[in-house]
């Protein structure tokens, strides 16, 4: 308390200086003024008294210094002293002030929009109450010695549920689209069908109503709908008394059971408006081999997904005797949520924690070159009795303004970049999360600030501290030991290093963006246009089939049209189903382990609109479509993975297994393998059933249309063509092929974009950074290079010399910025497309690219210094 | 500064001077700077040699601790002057520094005094 109100005092009496002076002149004058009174009461002259008070009162001076070290706070007043001789000294340097502020805000801004992104993005916790303890489960299993997982069946669902002791409850879900009609236009909306448990488990209640219940998850009883905020405000005007009244949900009446509170979101991150319960019918009760449930529980308090997953492993050896590699994985919810914004975050804080360190590289370069140049000045101060330290204070104070002032334009900055950086990722920005700076963010940016510039004022501050006065004072400035031939700079080869790894990046992710477009889907994305339509109403798989053939038939007449077909899901798209089905005379698998594929619905000219290759057979008949049982198609991966060594053609197969499985349908042809998932992943297994199958022709369907024209000028006249044959129809999800191919590389599109931004502000201020580095020295070395060229040295030797320097420094540091690319092309790997993460004829480029600006960068100080007098620079000594 | 042989004095203790002040003005009440300079020179009659300028310093730090408390006022001969003057939480500081000054130079007074021999203990 004492200690704090002393300080408190003295921090005051700073700022009430003169006044405080003052008054201590009056109370020493006092004092002496008495004493010498008294010393001429005791009999002393005048001049006598005078003298005899000052000796008793000791030295007049010291004790004013003594009382002005206590009055105040001298180590603050010395701050103070060198903040305002550092503002002063970049006031008088405003070029080197203004890109030292510059470089740093780069850096400072990139890094604090990107962390302003990262923890609206990935480090926020998700919002459900003790979300930690939220997980998802997956059925995982070795399938043809490939590990993999995939979704939960009912039955498995069960048994978890039932013999778990890990978690306090377990819900499963699934995500659908569903048609909304009544009051209003027929809307398209996200829904997820969901298990009762899931509100309880989550922890959120409806703000308006109820939530499901769990007889409402049986067929039959499932016609009741809770809404979200969003949903309830826009279409049904924020009314109350909706609850209790019933919308028509795919063209059946649901009742509105509840709504629930702004801001509720799940699955989080989705754009889910809408839940309705998950019901389960007699036939997925029983079918183990069929997973489609998505799968969420939260852990019991103290139990960790580690501990968890060991119990969860039990029981399915328990479910899968036979078969000891089939487990569960228990995955955090919320790494789940985030994961990938959390891969694409990683690379570009990658990428602009480089950007940073290359910008404090270079502000270190600018201050040591300055240094230079007050060489003197400080080497006066320390003749003058300014200790080490105050020295190097000096050089921190600077570079902690520099450091200040870039901080507070990188926030500007990133305010403004943020805006970019929201514009570029546009819409694969998940819903619900809004990216706005907060004062974690501001801590942040205060903290890389200030490290940043304690990084760049580290090696000035140490070698400032090592100012030789001799050699300072003397007018020769050129030290021996910093010759041209010399010549390793540390700072530029970490500037060649960083700027290198950051070419390398955005070249890798610009070519693979390049690679897409001549990239080998399987199909022909150009000139093709695709969007899904869904009917109104609940239609038999004859009626749907029948509306799509009208459909076909009509969209063949529009002028420009050269083929038009249907499909359930159309590729690069779709998500992964996974049905099972049984071969004709193969030997029963065991349970779980079944031929498995993805099962496709078409119309019969699917393959020669997409411009998929047959190759082999046939595609099917008109007159197929209403026998939709007889026949099959299937892509290579099938034909390789279940017909090894024979010819599947003619061979029969039957889509479900055991007691549901379907008659029989003979395979009629064999077509070429399709991105399914993407161009990053392989061929999935495919069968093609034609049109008018029940399972998988729905009211739902993928068109396709091919034309020789701009297939987004078709859009318009294909829209109304639908909504001639039915005014009811929902559109949805047009876009030309060649977007939904591109939006699959999405990631790698916003990197290319982003790494190529910062690898160019990188390139920058590395060009600018050696050529400042050169320059210096060059201007440091005047003497040697006079002192050469009168000894004979020739204007090319010169040039050359102080070129290779630079050169050196970049391969050096192009060297290490190589290695480090190889040991971490892992990170990036994911979006690189059609190449090698490790693609040496990138980085070939890349390192010809530094090399080729590090000699730009030194060619002109090269060129002055051959330039240089040799009688001037001698005589300048 | 070194002490005169004609004239031995001892020089005031770091610390005692602090001591020396508090006890100055709970015996005379508020006085100025010279005054209390007088009075301890006085009381110790001349016997502790002291830089009067050496007080300034230490009246800041006791103002700056809250143990006394200065206002300018007149002085006897009709001259502004600032006045220096205990406060309670200067007095309390007083007693506890007198209490443990006694102390210590009780125990340096035992060890100089050899106990005698059949001393009880």
């Amino acid at each position: 308390m004492i200690r704090l109100s002393a300080l408190f005092s003295r921090l005051l009496a700073t700022f009430r200086k003169q006044r405080l002076e003052e008054e201590l002149d009056d109370e020493l004058r006092f004092h002496l003024q008495m004493e010498t009174e008294e010393n001429i009461r005791r009999g002393m002259s005048a001049e006598e008294a005078h003298y005899a008070a000052r000796r008793s009162f000791g030295g007049i001076q010291q004790a004013r210094e003594i009382w002005r070290d206590r009055r105040y706070l001298p180590w603050l007043e010395s701050w103070v002293k060198d903040l305002q001789f550092a503002l002063r000294s970049l006031a008088r340097a405003p070029l080197f002030t203004l890109f030292a502020v510059a470089s740093l805000a780069l850096g400072i801004g990139a890094n604090t929009a990107l962390f302003t992104a990262l923890d609206a993005l990935v480090l926020r916790p998700l919002p459900y109450p003790q979300s930690g303890r939220l997980v998802k489960l997956w059925e995982t299993s070795v399938w043809h010695g490939q590990p993999g997982w995939s979704a939960v069946s009912v039955p498995n669902l069960r048994d978890w549920r039932e013999q778990n002791t890990a978690f306090s409850g377990i819900a499963a879900f699934t995500q659908d689209g569903v048609n909304l009609a009544g009051g209003g236009e027929t809307e398209r909306a996200s829904a997820a069908r969901v298990e009762s448990d899931l509100f309880p488990l989550l922890g959120v209640a409806p703000a308006l109503g109820r939530a499901i219940l769990s007889e409402e998850n049986i067929e039959g009883r499932d016609r009741v709908a809770v809404l979200s905020d969003g949903l309830w405000r826009r279409r049904y005007g924020a009314d109350r008394g909706i609850v209790g009244r019933a919308i028509a949900i795919d063209g059946a009446a649901h009742t509105v059971i509840g709504v629930m509170p702004p801001g509720f979101q799940f699955p989080p991150r989705s754009r889910v408006e809408l839940w309705v319960p998950l019901a389960f019918n007699r036939f997925t009760r029983e079918a183990r081999g069929s997973h489609w449930l998505e799968v969420v529980a939260r852990l019991r308090p103290g139990v960790t997904p580690e501990l968890a997953e060991r119990n969860m492993n039990t029981i399915a050896r328990r479910i899968y005797p036979q078969d000891p590699t089939q487990g569960v994985s228990v995955l955090p919810l919320h790494g789940e949520t985030v994961r990938a914004a959390a891969q694409v975050l990683t690379v570009l804080f990658g990428a602009v924690g480089f950007v940073l360190l290359l910008a404090c590289a270079n502000v270190a370069h600018l201050v040591l070159a300055r240094m230079g140049a007050q060489e003197r000045e400080l080497a006066v101060r320390a003749a003058l009795g300014a200790g080490r330290w105050r020295i190097v204070r000096l050089v921190l104070v600077e570079v902690l303004l520099l450091g200040v002032a870039g901080g507070i334009a990188g926030l500007a900055l990133a305010w403004e970049s943020l805006r970019v950086l929201v514009a570029l990722a546009g819409d694969q920005l998940p819903p619900g999360v809004s990216i706005q700076m907060d004062a974690t963010v501001l801590w942040f940016c205060l903290v890389v600030a200030l490290l940043s510039a304690l990084l760049a004022g580290l090696v000035p501050a140490l070698r400032s501290g090592r100012i030789d006065l001799q050699s300072a004072m003397k007018d020769a400035a050129d030290s021996a030991d910093r010759g041209l031939h010399r010549g390793f700079s540390p700072l530029m080869v970490c500037e060649s290093a960083l700027s290198l790894v950051l070419v390398v990046g955005a070249l890798l992710m610009v070519r693979s963006l390049r690679n897409m477009e001549h990239l080998d889907f399987g199909f022909q994305p150009d000139r093709l246009l695709t969007m899904k339509v869904a009917l109104p109403g609940t239609r038999t798989a004859r009626q749907s089939t029948a509306f799509y053939e009208r459909v076909v038939e009509k969209l063949c007449t529009i002028p420009g049209v050269t083929g038009a077909a249907v499909i359930n899901l159309v590729p690069v798209q779709s998500s992964h189903t996974g049905s099972v089905f049984t071969i004709e005379g193969g030997e029963t698998p065991k349970p779980g382990n079944e031929p498995g594929a993805e099962i496709r619905a078409i119309s019969p000219d699917y393959f020669r609109t997409m411009g998929i290759p047959l190759i082999s057979g046939r595609t099917f008949r008109p007159n197929e479509i209403p026998d939709p049982w007889s026949v099959a198609i299937v892509n290579r991966s099938a034909a390789r993975r279940y017909f090894p060594d024979e010819d599947p053609l003619g061979k029969r197969i039957a889509f479900g297994i055991g007691d549901g499985r379907e008659g029989w349908r003979t395979i009629v042809g064999i077509a070429g393998n399709v991105a399914e998932e993407g161009a990053q992943s392989p061929a999935p297994p495919v069968i093609y059933a034609p049109l008018g199958h029940p399972v998988w022709t729905g009211a739902s369907m993928s068109l396709v249309v091919r034309t020789p024209r701009d297939p987004a000028s078709l859009a318009g006249a294909v829209r109304r063509s639908i909504r001639e044959l039915e005014p009811g129809a929902a559109l949805y999800l047009v876009s030309t092929m060649k977007d939904v191919v591109a939006d699959s590389a999405s990631g790698t599109r916003l990197l290319s974009q982003l790494l190529t931004l910062f690898s160019a502000v990188a390139l920058v201020l590395a060009v600018v950074g050696v050529y400042g580095v050169m320059s210096h020295q060059v201007s440091r070395c005047t003497h040697e290079i006079g002192v050469r060229m009168a000894l004979g040295a020739e204007r090319r030797q010169v040039l050359g010399m102080v070129c290779r320097r630079g050169l050196r420094n970049a391969s050096i540091g192009a060297a290490l910025g190589l290695v480090w690319t190889l040991l971490t092309s892992g990170i990036i790997e994911h979006y690189v497309i059609g190449m090698s993460a490790i693609d040496l004829a990138t980085r070939l480029i890349a390192v010809a690219a530094i090399l080729g600006l590090a000699l730009a960068a030194s060619f002109v100080p090269a060129w002055r210094a051959s330039r240089v007098e040799p009688a001037v620079a001698l005589r300048n000594q | 500064m070194s002490t005169g042989e004609k004239n031995p004095k001892t020089d005031v203790l770091q610390g005692t001077l602090d001591l020396l002040v508090l006890k100055t003005l709970e015996t005379m009440g508020p006085l100025h700077g010279w005054g209390i300079a007088r009075r301890i020179e006085q009381v110790s009659e001349n016997a502790l040699f002291m830089n009067q300028g050496t007080l300034y310093p230490a009246l800041v730090r006791l103002e700056q601790r809250g143990w006394i408390r200065s206002k300018w006022g007149i002085s006897g001969n009709q001259r502004r002057a600032r006045f220096y003057a205990l406060t309670a939480s200067g007095r309390k500081q007083l007693h506890a520094e007198e209490e443990r000054w006694d102390r210590i130079s009780a125990i340096v007074s035992r060890i100089r005094q050899p106990l005698p021999e059949e001393g009880a203990p």
